[in-house]
């Protein structure tokens, strides 16, 4: 019974949402500590300069259901420096990160390594006695894979930018902050406005 | 001309058409207020305690619609605002407060009375400001201003460093405009989702309007009252809400949830269609959410998008400000009544008397509330503090206009009652305002007579004195075992004594024959008067539907935990009311699971007999009622006869017992006690011959009876006297027996 009252969705579902704010101080702060009191959890978070002068923009992973997001959007969009929030999750989008990953080497070893490297078309960016950084960019898939066989010759350390996502252009140069779900409109399970008139109460389809 | 950033910020309230600043001094806050002195147009009203200077602003905004202000210094000075920011962010209550803070080069390097205070009011805020630079200030102040009166009204902290306060001057420049990127608040509606909401008034049979603090906040009471009467929607209001519409309307339907009246969480229950208008469905409205208007749709009409869809899918969300989105659904709604749902709502309201005050020795506080209704014609500002005599507040006095009921709601914040009702006063001079406390509430801001009686602010505070705190008592009653722990006040000082040491007038009532006297008094004597009405000790506040549950489980005066009132009592005071003579009365489980038998022998003519039966069916508990006088019936009555016995007479007494086919259940020294089982007249019989021995005690179930079987297996319920054919709605006897018993919904 408690399914007629919140959307049954996956609760570890990955959604991607993208926020332009302002440059003030305390900005971070304010997401965060958002985000800590409503009880949404980040997996990822990128933070950096946009192409206008004075916002900069925040790409987040949240994990959770539908509700999660919906009520992490809005709750984002009430703070006085968010511009814009999108949720991308459901869009055609290119997605990015950057790990750096120093790997220990031997001298018997590292040309194994550098061979699974070059597979992956990742980098070397230092080379040293016992160690080397592969820098390597691309979906958060291959970095994982890399990652993974990378790990048994030993990993000392990992940085990893988290996700950025923009929506691919197409043909109008479409704009990451100006598509995505409008939460606003959203009624009953996703429906449209009128939509919602014609379902019956306590009839739930899942979203 | 060059000035000060303190200057600057006088200025800039002034701009702003501030007239009023609750506060407190301090070192960082000095040359504040040094400039302040020199501005006679911004009156300064010094309290006791920050607390007192957040929830005063408070007050003054929500009984003036203006945005209330306040200062304090660092440190904790500014600590104390927190309880008052959190509980204006939680009601949306549009407050500025200006503090200082310690100089620049000191920040973040533990200095004397510094605290991250924009740190910590980050969740209790809708905005704040670390100003850095003088030049900052009229703009954070301008947006302040703005940010905190748009929208979703809440409060904004300033907070300022000394030495931008007092440093560099600078020629005041007031902006023309603010710049908000990220601030937008929504205006009028779409008109898709007007015209969906329309759609689902227009097709609904039992609609009812939820008014919440919106309607108060955008103003919208005329536009409710419009919506209500055009489509004869019954109107309940949220704690908050409470105003918008009279108390005596009579589309009223009361205030729904935790202590709401049953009548009003009933029809939530029954209802196909919500209208959520400016509330925010708080747990203590919904309960149980899974249980909360099982029927209904659901419009949700409010400014802010983050509670669409928060607590309750909404079917057809209407996002703007409130005044507008009401204009534009009205033309779409169609003007209609709905006779039967009206005819269910009344009948809920009579069989639910929630608001009944029974008759007491000992002063009850609801009595107080009530007197203090028909005293001010329900024009008061009503303020009130955290607990039970907050809901009696709301539930007993008769709110005539828009923000007269002035409460910490989301929030709780106990104390709340003096301070706000002094900013109320001073923001609205004209009104009565009475400020209801609870002892232990009170205790919390009471420093601030000392405000009252400094500035003369004719308050009129009511302390419901029961010597404990209250609802936290009546919550260890009914779920924590009667564990009193830590809510008996034992240590109560003298209120009268304590309110004439701040040189105001005290006055005690103990008897309800006072109440009435006192108030008149209070209401004659010029300034602020306190009177402490010493209440019974351990009332409690009902009905009540306990936290997480749903209005079935909700619990009506008399208090019988799990059950409602009981059907016996109803029969019972029914017969007493009427007359009937009632020569005996049995009751037991029936063959049917939820239903009881009762079985009574009524002594009177054919006249009281009929207007027996058609009375007793009258009642929601009674499925069937019928009449067996002329029946062939089996009539038993089963009785326990102690008789006095010794040695020499027992056995002539145990002969008697045989002849009878008694039994004898229990022997003692000097006592016999014999069961018989049969009709009336065997039972008389036996009874006679064992009285010479002496009858200790006498037990008499009274008569039970059925109908003989015959050969078609008759049931009692399904025959009897020709009254029968004029049962439920005029059917006869034969279409009666069609009903399930068990089934009743309600006439």
């Amino acid at each position: 019974k408690e399914s007629r009252r919140r959307p049954l969705t996956a609760h570890n579902e990955q959604h991607t949402i993208i926020a332009l704010v302002q440059d003030r101080p305390g900005v971070l702060t304010r997401v965060a500590g958002l985000f800590r009191r409503r009880g949404f959890n980040i997996a990822s978070l990128a933070v950096g300069a946009s192409e206008q002068k004075g916002l900069s923009r925040l790409t987040f992973v949240v994990t959770g259901d539908q509700y999660t997001v919906e009520q992490a959007t809005r709750h984002l969009e009430k703070l006085i420096d968010v511009v814009k929030v999108s949720n991308i999750s459901e869009e055609d989008v290119v997605a990015r990160e950057l790990a750096l990953i120093k790997v220990r080497t031997t001298p018997t070893n590292r040309s194994e390594i550098l061979e699974i490297i070059n597979l992956f078309r990742a980098k070397v960016v230092d080379v040293g006695t016992l160690s080397l950084v592969v820098e390597t960019t691309g979906e958060e898939e291959k970095i994982d894979a890399l990652y993974d066989l990378l790990r048994p010759f030993g990993i000392l350390e990992l940085m990893r930018t988290g996700r950025v996502a923009m929506v691919r252009g197409k043909t109008g140069g479409r704009i990451s902050d100006d598509v995505g779900a409008d939460a606003v409109i959203m009624g009953r399970n996703g429906a449209t406005a009128e939509q919602a008139v014609d379902s019956a109460p306590g009839h739930y389809e899942g979203v | 001309m060059q000035l000060t950033g303190a200057q600057i910020v006088c200025e800039s309230l002034i701009k702003e058409g501030v007239d009023t600043i609750f506060g407190l001094p301090g070192g960082a806050v000095l040359p504040f207020y040094g400039a302040l002195s020199g501005y006679p147009q911004l009156r300064h009203i010094l309290v006791r305690h920050e607390q007192a200077a957040a929830m005063a602003a408070d007050g003054y905004a929500r009984a003036t619609g203006k945005v209330g202000v306040c200062s304090a210094t660092s440190g904790p000075g500014a600590t104390n605002l927190v309880t008052g920011l959190a509980s204006a962010q939680m009601d949306s209550v549009p407050i500025v407060c200006i503090t200082g803070q310690v100089p620049r080069p000191a920040i973040g390097r533990d200095a004397f009375q510094e605290t991250d205070i924009t740190g910590i009011t980050l969740p209790v805020t809708k905005h704040n400001y670390l100003v850095l630079d003088v030049r900052d200030i009229a703009p954070a102040i301008k947006e302040a201003f703005y940010i905190a009166r748009t929208g979703r009204p809440g409060p904004i902290l300033i907070d300022i460093p000394k030495d931008v306060l007092a440093g560099e001057t600078i020629e005041f420049e007031w902006p023309s405009e603010v710049d908000l990127p990220g601030y937008n608040p929504p205006g009028d509606p779409e008109p898709e989702q007007v015209v969906a909401a329309a759609r689902l008034i227009n097709q609904a049979e039992r609609p009812i309007i939820l008014a919440g603090h919106g309607v108060l906040i955008s103003r919208a009471w005329d536009e409710l009252r419009e919506l209500a009467e055009k489509a004869q929607i019954p109107v309940i209001t949220t704690l908050l809400g409470i105003g918008s519409l009279p108390t005596d309307h009579v589309l009223n339907l009361g205030m729904p949830g935790m202590h709401g009246m049953a009548y009003a969480s009933l029809a939530i229950d029954r209802s196909d269609l919500v209208i959520a208008l400016g509330a925010r469905f708080d747990d203590r409205v919904t309960g149980r959410i899974a249980d909360f208007a099982p029927h209904a749709k659901i419009i949700h009409c409010d400014i802010d998008p983050s509670e669409f869809n928060k607590n309750i899918i909404a079917d057809a969300p209407v996002l703007g400000d409130l005044k507008a989105s009401l204009r534009a659904l009205i033309p779409h709604v169609n003007s209609t009544v709905h006779l039967d749902w009206m005819q269910e709502t009344d009948q809920l309201r009579s069989q639910h008397p929630s608001l009944f005050i029974r008759e007491s020795d000992v002063l009850l506080p609801q009595q107080v509330l009530k007197e203090l209704s028909d005293a001010t014609g329900g024009n008061s500002i009503i303020v009130t503090g955290v607990g039970q005599h907050q809901m009696w507040a709301a539930q007993h006095y008769g709110y005539n206009e828009p923000n007269s009921l002035i409460t910490s709601g989301g929030s709780g914040a106990m104390g709340f009652e003096v301070p706000a009702a002094l900013g109320a006063k001073v923001g609205r001079p004209d009104k009565t305002v009475w400020s209801i406390a609870g002892d232990g509430g009170f205790q919390m801001t009471l420093c601030d007579l000392a405000t009252a009686a400094e500035n003369n602010i004719e308050v009129k505070f009511a302390i419901l004195n029961n010597g404990s705190l209250g609802m936290v008592r009546q919550w260890q009653d009914f779920f924590y075992d009667k564990d009193f722990f830590a809510t008996i006040y034992s240590g109560n000082p003298d209120f009268v004594k304590l309110a004439e040491a701040y040189g105001i007038r005290g006055i005690r009532v103990t008897e309800q024959r006072e109440v009435a006297g006192a108030i008149q008094e209070a209401m004659e004597t010029p300034g602020p008067v306190v009177v402490d009405f010493v209440v019974k000790e351990d009332e409690f506040v009902f009905p009540m539907i306990p936290a997480g549950e749903s209005v079935n489980e909700m619990l009506e005066q008399p208090y019988v935990k799990g059950d409602r009132p009981g059907v016996l009592t109803r029969v019972a005071s029914l017969f007493r009311r009427r007359g009937f003579n009632i020569a005996s009365l049995a009751v037991g489980a029936s063959e049917q699971k939820g239903l009881s038998r009762l079985t009574f022998v009524v002594t009177g003519d054919q006249y009281t007999v009929e207007q027996a039966t058609r009375q007793l069916d009258k009642l929601i508990d009674v499925v069937k009622v019928s009449n067996i006088s002329a029946e062939d019936v089996v009539a038993r009555e089963l009785a326990l006869i102690k008789v006095r016995a010794t040695p020499t007479n027992r056995s002539e007494i145990l002969e008697m017992a045989n002849l009878f086919r008694a039994k004898v259940v229990d022997v003692g020294a000097r006592s016999l006690v014999i069961e018989t089982t049969g009709e009336e007249d065997k039972i008389d019989a036996l009874y006679d011959l064992l009285r010479p021995f002496g009858i200790l005690e006498l037990m008499r179930t009274g008569r039970v009876a059925m109908v003989r079987g015959k050969a078609e297996g008759r049931i009692s319920d399904d025959v009897g006297a020709k009254y029968e054919q004029y049962g439920r709605n005029g059917v006869t006897s034969v279409g009666s027996s069609r009903y399930q018993p068990g089934h009743y919904e309600g006439v």
